[in-house]
């Protein structure tokens, strides 16, 4: 029966696979056998078009039936439809209610991790992913190594601290091939000083740079999806993208996924601010020879845009403490975690008054007594 | 026998030395007038001040050398003869023996009115009183009047500076470099830069608490063929010229001290 979701499962003994990062296969929790991604892409090429197929034809049901019951005069509840979909587990036959934007999950209960082809259909097909290369594992020991050092942290927090969640998210992103054309002016200056007598005199000759120039960026990264905070998803870069793979629904089981919902041109705000920035301090490191170097007015432009649609890894890790949600982002490749942490005021004083309090007697002391 | 007085000559030794020593101390020798044998202290070679003025500042400058046994001189001169007004200052102290007892202790203020030259020596004792800074510090006391001719004026500031000058000298606290230090300055300097270096420390390990930051530029990002100028122009504008009085390097405080076992401070009026 196709249902609108699929989950991958062993040739051998039916049970589900995941995607394992470290191995860059799926593996079969039950009788261990490993698969490559591209034989099980194969073998479930079929069952994903019906999937596909199937998803198609209940969202046209489903418009139907709004349409014949707007037309009985009964209304929706908008809340309760605007953004969500729902499927059937294949394997539980349990229905799941997802986010619009949701397209790989697991049944909350069978634990079958599901794939929903249909969600990357056309368009939202994304071309490239970057495949899970840290574990679970991996991101609890570098959330607790994260804690090490910081002086400010309470100690109930990395005492009592569970981690409430955590998830492993392919979370959509465009990467932005572009060129941006511009020019600087600059008033540069250089000095030169020597002694008369008891005077000191300066002599300062002003300058005024002019440069023109363009400069090409690859593959800048820009999240595409509004449930990712944004400055989680800056820190966490950089991806090695020698680990892009061209996209697979195989990579997805065992991981959750959404397709975009930030439009390209919605992205490109972000995408202009940073190349503009690198554009003006590339264009700055040519004006040499100056002792002072002041920018007077500089405008760039993206002259040339192109975007692919890519999934990168990430693991997301939440966790209470004091009724404050703190939520903590680990790239997914190469391990670089990132979040805002609690700090003790109680600390932060001791620490203050600590270094404060020696210093000042050590000056009060030697200004009056010595 | 003759041990026990051996044992009670040492033990009233020992008490004598712990006990007598501030008697000792308090038991210095009385100001000897003959240990001064020049005695006029205010000199009037060239007639700056009316007779009375001169014995005025003359009374003031022999109760100071009582008191502290340092010889307090005024001289002015209307020329110098061709030598260097430190060389001259040396001179008048060799020639006339001036100072107080074997050491020569004293300190001169040589005016000569020629070039408006001025010297103040300090030798012996002086010299531990009256540090280079603290020189430093008298003449700017003097210089504003004996640059308006008020003479009397300079003359009686000269001598409120020695006084003051050889009453911390004798507290064993020299007026040096740091001696005329503002409390306020100190109060200030001593709250606010701590403040600041605990502020600034806090901020660094506060930051590390926060690292979820939007990025601003796209560096990593750069292709393989970087920037490439298609302008390039640098115009020369003009050229300013500016001057600055340069401040003399402050010392670190004590006295120096030249070949003759003197100290000078000299300068024009």
């Amino acid at each position: 029966m196709a249902t609108g979701i699929t989950t991958y499962q062993c040739p051998a003994c039916t049970a589900p696979l995941h995607f394992v990062g470290e191995s860059g296969k799926l593996e079969c929790d039950y009788c261990g056998k490993t698969y490559e991604v591209a034989e099980i892409e194969r073998l479930f090429q079929e069952k994903e078009s019906a999937s596909a197929a199937a998803q198609a034809k209940a969202e046209a049901d489903l418009d139907k039936e709004k349409t014949a019951a707007e037309e009985m005069g009964m209304t929706w509840d908008a809340q309760e439809t605007a953004g969500m979909k729902s499927y059937n587990c294949p394997a539980c036959g349990a229905q799941l209610i997802c986010d619009a934007t949701t397209a790989a999950s697991s049944c909350p209960y069978c634990g079958n991790p599901t794939v929903a082809p249909g969600q990357f259909a056309g368009g939202l097909r994304p071309e490239l992913v970057i495949p899970f290369k840290l574990d679970k594992q991996a991101a609890i020991a570098a959330l607790k190594q994260y804690y090490r050092g910081k002086k400010f942290l309470p100690k109930a927090f990395s005492d009592q601290n569970h981690i409430e969640e955590i998830q492993g998210v392919y979370v959509p992103f465009w990467l932005c091939d572009c060129q941006v054309e511009g020019a600087a002016t600059y008033e540069a200056t250089n000095s030169r000083s020597w002694k008369e007598g008891d005077y000191e005199i300066t002599e300062t000759d002003y300058y005024q740079v002019d440069r023109s120039g363009s400069l090409g960026f690859a593959r800048i990264p820009v999240d595409a999806s509004t449930k990712m905070p944004d400055a989680h998803m800056d820190a966490i870069e950089p991806y090695d993208y020698s680990g892009l793979k061209a996209f697979s629904t195989a990579y997805l089981p065992g991981f959750l996924a959404d397709v975009y919902d930030v439009s390209q041109q919605e992205s490109m705000p972000r995408i202009e601010t940073r190349a503009h920035n690198s554009m003006g301090a590339e264009l700055q490191k040519t004006v040499q020879g100056y002792g002072t170097v002041h920018v007077q007015n500089q405008s760039f432009r993206i002259c040339r845009a192109d975007m692919k649609y890519a999934l990168m890894p990430v693991w997301m890790l939440s966790t209470k403490w004091n009724g404050q949600n703190f939520l903590f982002a680990m790239n997914g490749q190469t391990g670089k975690l990132i979040g805002d942490l609690p700090v003790d005021k109680g600390k932060y004083l001791a620490w203050f008054a600590g270094i404060a309090l020696p210093l000042m007697a050590l000056i009060l002391g030697g200004w009056f007594l010595l | 026998m003759k041990k026990k007085l051996l044992a009670l000559c040492t033990v009233l030794c020992l008490f004598l030395a712990l006990v007598f020593p501030v008697f000792a101390a308090e038991q210095e020798q009385p100001f000897d007038a003959q240990k001064i044998p020049y005695s006029t202290m205010m000199s009037d070679g060239a007639g700056l001040l009316t007779p009375v003025e001169a014995e005025k500042l003359n009374a003031r400058a022999w109760q100071l050398t009582r008191e502290y046994r340092c010889a307090v001189y005024m001289v002015t001169v209307p020329s110098l003869g061709g030598m260097g007004v430190e060389e001259a200052a040396d001179y008048l102290l060799q020639e006339y023996h001036l100072g107080y007892g074997s050491d020569q202790s004293c300190v001169l203020l040589l005016l000569s009115t020629e070039y408006r030259d001025y010297d103040i020596l300090a030798h012996g004792y002086g010299n531990t009183a009256f540090t280079d800074y603290g020189k430093e510090k008298m003449a700017e006391r003097f210089l504003d009047e004996f640059g308006a001719d008020d003479w009397y004026g300079g003359f009686t500031e000269y001598l409120n500076c020695c006084e003051e000058y050889l009453a911390l000298a004798r507290e064993g606290k020299p007026f040096d470099v740091g001696s005329d230090r503002s409390p306020f300055m100190g109060l200030a300097i001593g709250i606010l830069v701590p403040l600041l270096v605990a502020f600034t420390v806090c901020s660094i390990f506060k930051a590390q608490m926060k690292t979820a930051k939007m990025q601003q530029a796209a560096q990593e990002y750069i292709d393989g063929q970087g920037l490439v100028l298609t302008v390039q122009n640098d115009r020369f504008l003009h050229t300013t010229r500016s001057k600055r009085y340069i401040e003399p390097a402050k010392s670190s405080g004590g006295t120096s001290v030249n070949s003759s076992g003197s100290s000078h401070s000299s300068g024009r009026f």
